[in-house]
């Protein structure tokens, strides 16, 4: 899974900028060695915030102290194994990864779309779905309309509304 | 410069009688509103909104924290996809 992905050097002595794709950013420090999209191992060392950016982090990594040799890694991802993430903290929280792909079901066994983003606005965490055809939808991730999640059998059971999939009109009935 | 307080906050009218129709139903529902300029009122905590955002209806579960802020601002317009690979997702 990737955890960030290294931009250009920083200074001259081989340290660069990651872009980190952690909820804390600088936390992407505090997962252990990582390892390159070549499967090089990335140790990265003095973690620290990038100012004036929001996910930017400037690191050193074991074995680069060279700028040429910084340079080299632009455009690098760096990944982390699935198993090294740690768990979640009770029984309704979810890493976001594990729930991309899932099916999704109705009540009555009828699959109507697969889970392709956790996104959330501000207003929630919510389920994007894509059925088997047409615009994606959102469904809001709450137990009174995602009841069932089982991530052994890669599928969770929905109560969506019926016009989930329904292309929105551009006003309601109210302003016309 | 800001809404006068003896106005009180803005609500579009309809939200008011949507609002109080999902409360008395039994059955959960994304109640779907087009008007991002609305007020979160206090009255709306517990319900999940569609707030048109000029193409889809974006769900938002209303938390007391959002009392007082517009229902657009949580309903985005522009595309944005995100990366948090080690994001964690609570379901309410």
């Amino acid at each position: 899974m990737p955890l960030g992905e290294i931009g250009r050097a920083h200074g001259l002595k081989g340290e660069v900028r990651i872009k980190s794709f952690t909820d804390d950013p600088v936390a992407i420090g505090a997962y252990g060695p990582l390892v390159l999209d070549d499967g090089t191992p990335a140790v990265l060392g003095a973690v620290r915030p990038l100012t004036g950016t929001a996910d930017m982090v400037l690191a050193r990594i074991d074995g680069v102290t060279t700028r040429e040799a910084a340079e080299v890694l632009n455009r690098r991802r760096l990944l982390i194994p699935r198993d090294r993430l740690p768990p979640p903290d009770d029984e309704d929280e979810f890493l976001a990864a594990d729930l991309v792909g899932l099916s999704v079901e109705t009540p009555d066994g009828r699959t109507i779309g697969t889970v392709i983003g956790v996104p959330d606005f501000g207003g929630g965490d919510l389920l994007e779905i894509r059925p088997p055809r047409g615009p994606t939808a959102f469904l809001p991730f709450t137990k009174a309309f995602v009841p069932t999640i089982d991530l052994a059998a890669r599928r969770l059971v929905v109560e969506a509304p019926d016009d989930l999939f329904e292309p929105a009109k551009p006003h309601g009935d109210e302003r016309s | 410069m800001a809404r006068s307080i003896w106005k009180g906050p803005f609500v579009d009218g309809y939200l008011l009688k949507k609002a109080d129709a999902a409360r008395g139903s039994s059955r959960s529902e994304v109640i779907k509103i087009w008007s991002r300029r609305s007020t979160i009122l206090p009255q709306f905590v517990g319900l999940t909104f569609g707030v048109y955002n000029g193409q889809k209806h974006i769900p938002v579960y209303v938390t007391e924290e959002m009392v007082g802020h517009k229902f657009g601002e949580f309903s985005p317009t522009r595309t944005f996809h995100g990366h948090a690979a080690d994001k964690k997702a609570r379901r309410k």
